[in-house]
């Protein structure tokens, strides 16, 4: 294989690669917005049944209070189940993202070397082409973490022997 | 002598406008950070350049964020960052443009200067070659390839800043037939805290001035010749928005801009270039 061919082989699987994460980050941020969805769910449940439970008074109804209670368990381990899921998808987004991040480096210098090495006019609106299916807004930035600002304080009076 | 002002002789109902005039580019300025905010609002002034010049580092400095202790280097842009930025008596919503040619830099152009009409300006960011690459195996095949010294560094990076910059025009010059063109195209010279030396800032200066002989102001000087002297202006001035050595192939090349009041000069100077348009 000539370095050209080689060249566009290793271009064309980058943007390959770059295709496939940004559609995996797609459908991670699906599931992840559903999964919020459902995780509203649970604590509206759980307020309903705490009011259900706060306005029964008569003896008769402590078997109904027993359901309630066992219903309020499973929700809270519904929504334990839901958050763990959340966090493993948003780890999930965020290695996927830091790859996509990685490829969008190293495509656009890649591709910046064609022209000067010759490849066709159709060769290279093919890549384009390609590297228009691709969403590189779909890569999540790690949030800044941002410091606390502090007051600076007065300086101290230097201490005065007697 | 103290005595009453005409505007407060005005019954209240009509001191409310009185007021808002008076306050007219605060109320404004508010309004332009909301649509900055809310990434809404035609773009007044758009920020393009070749990937790694510098353009949201700049943008940062200029804005004042990159004096908080807790700013750190952005990485790549990966879409169209906004932001609103007070140039002369009003605020002006500006757009920075990613520079790797995906498909979220197409629609950023197409977005600024083919459908919107009120652009004003365009900012085109150079680093007069010293454009590092930023991911570690782009680099070692770049280096493997051959371009293993700063110097063929420097002269890969001004062939591509030249040929995106000729693209750029041929942009520009479309928006002319649009109905969408700038009043004015600023060429900033970043990082001119590498070459802080009065023959290497002449030399950059010569490269980029609209009148100059170089390659560079042959190509500005095509395009203002193809639209009209008349209908563009154009200058460029030199900028440092960060300081950082750059390291290429185990060559170093330190920062050198000799104080933090030079950079404020050069800021200073960039906003009365500005304002003066």
């Amino acid at each position: 294989m000539n370095p050209l061919d080689r060249h566009i082989v290793e271009l064309e699987d980058l943007i390959d690669l770059a295709e496939k994460v940004s559609n995996n980050i797609d459908a991670l941020v699906k599931r992840r917005n559903r999964i919020k969805l459902f995780m509203i769910l649970p604590p509206v449940s759980f307020f309903l049944l705490i009011a259900m439970i706060s306005t029964v008074r008569d003896s008769l109804s402590v078997l109904s209070m027993g359901t309630a209670i066992t219903v309020l368990c499973i929700l809270l381990c519904y929504t334990y189940i839901l958050w763990k899921e959340h966090i493993s998808i948003d780890d999930k987004i965020k290695r996927e993202s830091s790859i996509l991040r990685k490829l969008l480096n190293m495509i656009h210098p890649f591709q910046e070397s064609l022209p000067k090495m010759g490849v066709s006019i159709m060769r290279k609106s093919i890549i384009e082409m390609k590297l228009s299916r691709i969403k590189f807004s779909n890569i999540e930035d790690p949030k800044p973490t941002r410091q606390k600002k502090q007051a600076a304080s007065p300086p101290k009076e230097p201490a005065t022997s007697p | 002598m103290e005595f009453e002002k005409w505007s407060d002789i005005a019954p209240s109902f009509i001191r409310v406008p009185i007021t808002a005039y008076k306050y007219r580019t605060t109320i404004q300025k508010w309004w332009k950070k909301a649509l900055a905010y809310a990434n809404r609002g035609d773009t007044n002034v758009v920020v393009l350049g070749r990937p790694s010049v510098g353009k949201s580092v700049m943008m940062a400095y200029l804005y004042g964020e990159s004096n908080d202790m807790s700013w750190k280097l952005p990485l790549a842009s990966k879409d169209v960052e906004v932001g609103a930025l007070t140039l002369g008596d009003w605020t002006k919503l500006i757009r920075v443009i990613p520079g790797q040619n995906v498909d979220e830099r197409h629609k950023g152009l197409d977005e600024t200067l083919r459908k919107n009409k009120k652009l004003e300006g365009i900012i085109y960011v150079v680093d007069w070659g010293y454009t590092d690459v930023k991911d570690a195996t782009s680099k070692s095949r770049i280096i493997a390839e051959g371009t293993d010294s700063l110097n063929k560094l420097r002269d890969l990076n001004l062939t591509r800043e030249l040929d995106d910059f000729k693209y750029i025009c041929r942009k520009i010059v479309e928006t002319f037939a649009l109905g969408t063109a700038p009043k004015w195209l600023l060429i900033v010279v970043n990082k001119v805290d590498l070459f802080f030396d009065k023959n290497e800032l002449d030399a950059a200066q010569a490269y980029y001035h609209p009148k100059g002989t170089s390659e560079f102001s042959r190509a500005i000087q095509e395009f203002v010749s193809e639209v009209g002297e008349q209908r563009i202006k154009c200058a460029s001035l030199p900028l440092s928005s960060y300081e950082k050595d750059m390291e290429w192939n185990g060559e170093t090349i330190h920062t050198g801009i000799k104080g933090e009041e030079n950079r404020k000069a050069l800021a200073m100077n960039f906003f009365k270039t500005i304002s003066n348009f």
